[in-house]
């Protein structure tokens, strides 16, 4: 399985962490990545206010890089893989918007046809690895822990785009999750929005919103927070300490990880080549 | 026009201040004299404030009829709706029955269209077609394009976007030690971009300025 990897704004720009551990731990479950050279941003959800169809031109732009090279394309973000999937629907169902955006993507020598699919981190490593094979890969459980699955409002919504998680019952990064030996639990705040879209207009707002999930989670016993949206993650994770201090809560203190580096930790792999030493939540606390 | 003091120059109907071009002082009156802009702009610039009544009107007939017609209130989208619990007075579907009933110019003006976090909750419960988050997104790209209100972040990545084809440039990191660490100081491999920057801007510029909605 070869995938060109599109890690999207704000993994390349500052969560170095998902993309060193996605690019360490892949390729050890024979999962190719190839660089996706002369990427762009996929245009959501900043652009797509600003024009929505220079929006859809961002997002086909970068599926026809990955068409140009012949691989189907693997973003690492929950809004990127959002907006592939709907522009991708999109241009196949109205050929005036496709022609248009096509005849801008010549300006570039592009073009878009559609054939390149677009994969989910989650569905690669649930319905293409599986969980057997992780199982039977994992050199060092993680035992005696219990985590939150946070898979992200965008991987199970909207269920009309066909998502990479079931809306109802999200299960597949649970289920990731056993894979490696810890424990999940099923808690009433795990489909909740992380707030994190508003964080670049409404700052005090987002913060709130992660902070009340964050608070609810110290109520289940939970060892930490365990996401693969760099978004969800950013908030969670970066502006742990920002929210700690606005909703005046010191109690706060959640390891926040991505799923690539737990999972790394239990295949054996050093936590600084997963990027574990970049998170700023207490990831020290299950590491020892 | 009762400002222009001179040919090449415009001069401020509220201060002193004298602009060369009318961009300069539309931008000087949205920023200095904040609370005189809509009178400035109906008063000084009749076609556009024209515009907007007729977006306006178009809106309240097209957006009204479509939700009247859609819409039986049954209040799904708003059950859940994170932004609800930290925001008092805003539900998605207060956003709709404002739209309803004509209240387009308020919704504009105001930030709370710029409160929905995308979960797309609503969406998910709305038996319709076009559900508030749908709308909400028209009004944004509106407020965007009309200049009533659109939050400097939002600014900020559009710029960086038009320059570099990523919403912000890469930066230096810090860990909880204090370290910095930039992406090649971890070893990853150069950042992904736009190879012909020129040809990239152009063909974004060509099609942002287009006011048509897919």
């Amino acid at each position: 399985m070869r995938y060109a990897l599109f890690p999207g704004c704000t993994v390349q720009t500052e969560q170095y962490g998902y993309e060193l551990s996605a690019k360490e731990v892949l390729p050890r479950l024979g999962i190719e990545l190839v660089d996706l050279d002369g990427a762009s941003c996929c245009g959501f959800p900043t652009f797509s206010t600003t024009s929505p169809v220079g929006w859809k031109y961002m997002s086909a732009r970068n599926l026809a890089l990955a068409e140009r090279l012949g691989f189907d394309i693997l973003p690492l973000c929950n809004s990127c893989h959002l907006s592939f999937c709907q522009v991708q629907k999109d241009l196949k169902q109205d050929d005036e918007l496709r022609n248009l955006i096509n005849k801008t993507l010549h300006i570039e020598g592009l073009e878009y046809q559609g054939r390149s699919r677009i994969v989910h981190i989650l569905e690669v490593l649930h319905d293409q690895v599986g969980v057997e094979k992780i199982v039977e890969t994992v050199v060092k459980p993680l035992k005696n822990m219990k985590f939150a699955a946070h898979p992200g409002c965008h991987a199970f919504r909207p269920s009309g785009l066909k998502r990479p998680d079931d809306n109802e019952d999200p299960k597949k990064l649970d289920e990731l999750i056993s894979a490696l030996g810890a424990e999940t639990l099923d808690y009433p705040e795990k489909k909740d929005c992380c707030g994190s879209h508003i964080s670049i207009s409404e700052e005090m707002e987002s913060l709130i919103i992660a902070g009340s999930k964050l608070k609810a989670l110290g109520k289940h016993r939970f060892n930490g927070l365990v996401t693969t949206c760099p978004h969800c993650f950013k908030l969670f994770d970066s502006k742990q300490r920002e929210i700690q201090s606005l909703i005046g809560d010191k109690t706060i203190n959640v390891p926040v990880f991505y799923y690539t580096q737990l999972l790394g930790l239990a295949l054996g792999i050093r936590p600084e080549k997963l990027g574990l030493h970049l998170n700023l939540s207490p990831v020290e606390q299950i590491l020892t | 026009m009762t400002h222009v003091s001179s040919p090449n120059v415009l001069k401020c109907p509220y201060c002193e201040g004298l602009f060369p071009s009318h961009k300069a002082l539309r931008i000087h009156v949205g920023n200095i004299h904040r609370g005189k802009i809509d009178n400035f702009m109906e008063e000084f610039y009749g076609g556009r404030s024209i515009e907007v009544e007729f977006v306006t009107f178009m809106l309240q007939r097209s957006i009204a009829n479509l939700t009247s017609q859609f819409c039986d209130q049954c209040n799904r989208c708003s059950v859940g709706c994170p932004i609800s619990k930290v925001v008092e007075g805003f539900t998605p579907r207060q956003i709709v029955t404002d739209v309803q009933s004509g209240k387009i110019r308020e919704l504009l003006k105001s930030n709370i269209i710029w409160k929905c976090t995308s979960c797309l909750l609503c969406k998910e419960q709305c038996p319709d077609d076009t559900s508030p988050y749908d709308i909400i997104m028209i009004l944004r790209n509106l407020s965007a394009r009309i200049g009533y209100h659109f939050p400097k972040g939002f600014k900020d990545a559009d710029k960086t976007l038009y320059r570099l084809g990523l919403i912000q440039e890469p930066r230096m990191i810090q860990t909880k030690t204090g370290e910095q660490f930039d992406r090649e100081g971890l070893c990853l491999s150069e950042l992904s971009l736009p190879s012909d920057a020129r040809r990239f801007t152009k063909a974004l510029n060509q099609l942002s300025r287009m006011r048509v909605v897919y």
